[in-house]
């Protein structure tokens, strides 16, 4: 049977409560290369640490379709592309992945989530590249830290989104408590783990939920309780993300924008 | 003997604008601006529920009953009457196809431009072909927006003297949302150079030229400039760079602000952090006390 | 080569800017833009650093593997390059574009280390024959903004000099079996002598001149540019990127620019280094965040 993921004291493995995140930071417009004056400079960009995982997003457009992209009838071309850094992970080199299902999992995943969030009608004709770079990381659901720093990218892009996707996951413990955040190690010790990639609303509205994923099995009762232990994780995360693009909106506005 | 400065990013210093109260809300991405009842939704918004919600973060913008919010950085969204710089990257048949910094490339019809010294447009296929003897692949223009199409994209015309082809100087790309909109774009800066503030985010800094001798804006001058002005140029272009690192709204005035502020340093110096940003805050702190 | 689109008024304008010896951003011919380095950034890699020359911003890791030597070189271990022009840097690497970039600048860098002089195989040897030390370098190029040789050299050499390869405290061979016992005090590592690392140079020609730390612009208006692999006085390649040609002479004079320049570089580099180093450990911050 699996290994108890919660002590009597109600730690976890790495001291944390059951309901507690692992560590975040974030920062947004790392690649800042206003120097460029090309087509095919970096509009936007966000870097994010959690727990082990370090994550660099960037973005190039909206802009008009490159020639190669080739799909004309397409109105508003997405592209996204996930690369994990051959030192990411602990122990051997990993290596050079191209054109993995792994990743073409992940790229398909995102490109799914977050067109149901960006304003497309608003980008007809043009195209926009999404690029991501792990890093770092230990395994396990890095696809939630890909999601949160996409996101961040995006909106120092100034991309039109209705509204933050978060992402987060959770688990279940042998006495049906749900664990929020599910790190590697207790990946491994083997709970089941629910992943979504939410959009929390602001005030009493609905979350909506733009990914779903379920690894293993549990019984359907205590799935309210896993899915309830996510949101409140995607909430949490929200309130992360909104405090650092709060800050790094407020630099900005010292120069007083209304001025115009 | 070379100049070589090694900086620990380990040691770096935080830079921020000290936060202070502002009058200014931000707007962050879903967040509910108003109600939609008595207003109407503008860029940068979206409506869902009966609400008006924004779309993007950044500043609300009121103009009557239109709200918008302006994001802090994003492609140059055009406006008829809007200056321009831009560079063109293709040239098809009776138009040019220029980098504006927007979304999309923009038009200019060879109807919209003015030929050297006030000749008329012989509409014949001769006159198609020398297009490129005005403006060929990766030339510089200054241009006016002359009108926004249905997607978005901005046709542009040159229909005046102080509009066309650019030629020495030292082109600087910033956020299309630091620039100030202003009745002028043009400037002969008191420091003897020449600026072209384009709405769109890039800056043309160049030697000052008389518009009248250079006959319709596409001939070019190639002599050698004198190195006051060079120096002039690059300081100046340095402090635009630092202007924008710092957030400041770029305009005649703060450009020439943050020029007195730097003129205690040597130009490269103010390559060094440290000094961009002292420069950049003290022209900032000098407008503020302007305000 | 990265693309940055420029008029020929532009280029003129850089070319007697060159001429003038003040550059498009107040620079001399011989001066370099201001560099930042962090190293030990990425805690999954043995060594790492992160290294940036204006806006061109390299992040190299380094893993140690064991490997076994190859038979015509008994008694040396291995060394592996791996640069990836990622997307970060500019979308034009994306292709076949940035692939043949990328593969240039990894041959470069493995003919400068495979100079003796340069780097010492030797030691990366736990046991002749059988049993050695290979080192995976693997490169992201996360933006550019011109000078990606210098930039890249630099990052490796600081990686190299982060790196820790755990000790080997005895190696035994039992029949044609090889047993290894690494050290279990995770403090307890080899490190490489990074001060003779090479660096490499790259020296644009404009008009007449030669210039050192080329911008993109200034790369554009390059007529011929070259590489050099510079160790100590002596220098372990030379290489001509993009087209062009040098009369011998300026070949000359270029190469004694480099080795005066590097050699200059290499002391500020090896100093800002270990004054990193010290204040890590006075600090005692085992702060691994990648960006600060």
């Amino acid at each position: 049977m699996v290994q108890d993921l919660l002590s009597a004291q109600g730690l976890r493995m790495d001291g944390r409560r059951h309901n507690e995140l692992r560590q975040i930071q974030c920062k947004l417009g790392v690649l800042e290369s206003e120097l460029f004056t090309h087509k095919n400079r970096c509009d936007g960009s966000a870097y994010m640490l959690h727990g082990n995982t370090k994550v660099i997003a960037s973005i190039s457009g909206p802009k008009h379709p490159s020639k190669s992209s080739g799909k004309k009838d397409e109105s508003f071309i997405f592209n996204v592309r996930v690369k994990f850094a051959t030192f990411s992970k602990n122990g051997e080199r990993q290596k050079v992945l191209k054109n993995s299902k792994k990743l073409g999992e992940i790229e398909i995943n995102l490109k799914n989530i977050f067109k149901s969030v960006i304003l497309v009608e608003k980008y007809e004709k043009s195209q926009l590249d999404l690029n991501i770079e792990v890093l770092q990381h230990d395994g396990g659901s890095e696809i939630c830290t890909i999601v949160n720093t996409a996101t961040l990218a995006l909106i120092d892009a100034g991309i039109c989104m209705k509204e933050y996707v978060c992402a987060c996951t959770a688990s279940l413990t042998n006495d049906g408590l749900a664990l929020l955040d599910v790190s590697h190690l207790e990946e491994i010790c083997g709970g089941p783990t629910l992943t979504i990639a939410a959009l929390p609303r602001i005030g009493d509205h609905e979350q909506s939920v733009a990914f779903i994923e379920l690894s293993q099995k549990f019984y359907l009762k205590d799935l309210n309780k896993i899915f309830d232990c996510c949101q409140l994780g995607c909430e949490k995360i929200r309130t992360i993300l909104d405090e650092a693009i709060r800050g790094n909106a407020y630099e900005h506005v010292n120069s007083d924008l209304t001025s115009n | 003997m070379a100049n070589v400065k090694i900086n620990l990013l380990i040691n770096k210093p935080k830079y921020s604008a000290h936060i202070e109260e502002s009058n200014s809300r931000i707007f962050t991405t879903g967040e509910v601006i108003t109600e939609q009842k008595d207003f109407m939704r503008g860029h940068g918004t979206y409506l869902e529920d009966g609400f008006i919600k924004s779309s993007v973060v950044g500043v609300a913008k009121q103009i009557n009953k239109l709200i918008s919010v302006v994001p802090l950085k994003s492609k140059y969204v055009g406006e008829i009457g809007d200056v321009i710089v831009g560079r063109v990257t293709e040239i098809s048949k009776k138009r040019w196809k220029i980098d504006t910094n927007s979304r999309l490339d923009s038009v200019l019809l060879i109807s919209s431009i003015n030929l050297p010294g006030g000749e008329l447009r012989r509409r014949n296929a001769e006159d198609e072909q020398s297009m490129r003897k005005l403006l060929q692949e990766e030339d510089l223009l200054s241009a006016e927006v002359q009108n926004v199409y249905t997607d978005g994209s901005l046709s542009l015309h040159t229909r005046s003297l102080k509009y066309g082809k650019l030629s020495q100087g030292i082109l600087i790309s910033v956020s299309p949302s630091l620039i100030k909109r202003r009745k002028n774009h043009f400037h002969n800066l008191p420091c003897g150079i020449s600026v072209i503030i384009g709405n769109n985010g890039y800056i043309w800094v160049a030697p000052i030229v008389n518009v009248e001798e250079q006959g319709g804006g596409f001939a070019q001058c190639l002599d050698p400039v004198s190195k006051g002005d060079r120096e002039t140029i690059v300081r100046v272009k340095n402090c635009i760079q630092a202007l924008s690192a710092c957030y400041v709204m770029i305009y005649d005035t703060s450009i020439m602000y943050a020029y007195e502020e730097s003129m205690k340093y040597d130009v490269k110096e103010l390559l060094n952090q440290d000094t961009m940003y002292e420069v950049g805050f003290n022209a900032k702190q000098r407008i503020l006390q302007l305000e | 080569m990265a693309y940055n689109p420029l008029s020929e008024a532009e280029k003129i304008f850089i070319l007697h800017g060159v001429q003038d010896d003040f550059r498009n951003d107040g620079r001399t011919r011989n001066d370099f833009r201001p560099m930042e380095l962090q190293t030990n950034v990425i805690a999954s890699a043995s060594g790492s650093a992160r290294f940036c020359i204006a806006n061109s911003d390299i992040l190299v890791g380094i893993k140690p593997e064991i490997d076994i030597p190859s038979p015509n070189k008994p008694n040396e271990g291995k060394i592996e390059f791996l640069v990836d022009c990622s997307a970060n840097a500019l979308l034009d690497f994306e292709g076949r574009g940035g692939e043949e970039l990328a593969s240039e600048i990894t041959n470069c860098l493995k003919l400068t280390y495979s100079s003796p002089y340069a780097f010492d195989l030797k030691s990366l040897c736990i046991l002749p024959k059988f049993q050695c030390w290979k080192l995976y370098v693997d490169i992201l190029i996360l933006q550019c903004a011109g000078n990606l040789y210098d930039a890249i050299s630099l990052a490796v050499k600081c990686a190299l000099y982060n790196l820790r390869i755990p000790r080997v405290t005895s190696a035994l061979l039992d029949g044609g079996n090889v047993d290894l016992v690494l050290s279990d005090d995770p403090s307890d590592c080899d490190r490489i002598n990074a001060e003779s690392l090479p660096i490499l140079m790259t020296v644009c020609k404009i008009g007449d001149y030669c210039i050192v730390d080329p911008s993109i612009d200034e790369e554009n208006c390059s007529t011929s540019s070259a590489v050099v692999g510079v160790s100590g006085n002596k220098i372990t390649t030379i290489k001509t990127i993009s087209g062009g040609s040098f009369h011998a002479d300026t070949l000359n004079n270029l190469i004694d620019l480099t080795i005066t320049t590097a050699k200059y570089l290499n002391e500020k580099l090896l100093k800002s280094l270990k004054q990193e180093e010290r204040q890590m450990e006075s600090n005692k911050i085992q702060k691994c965040s990648f960006l600060n």
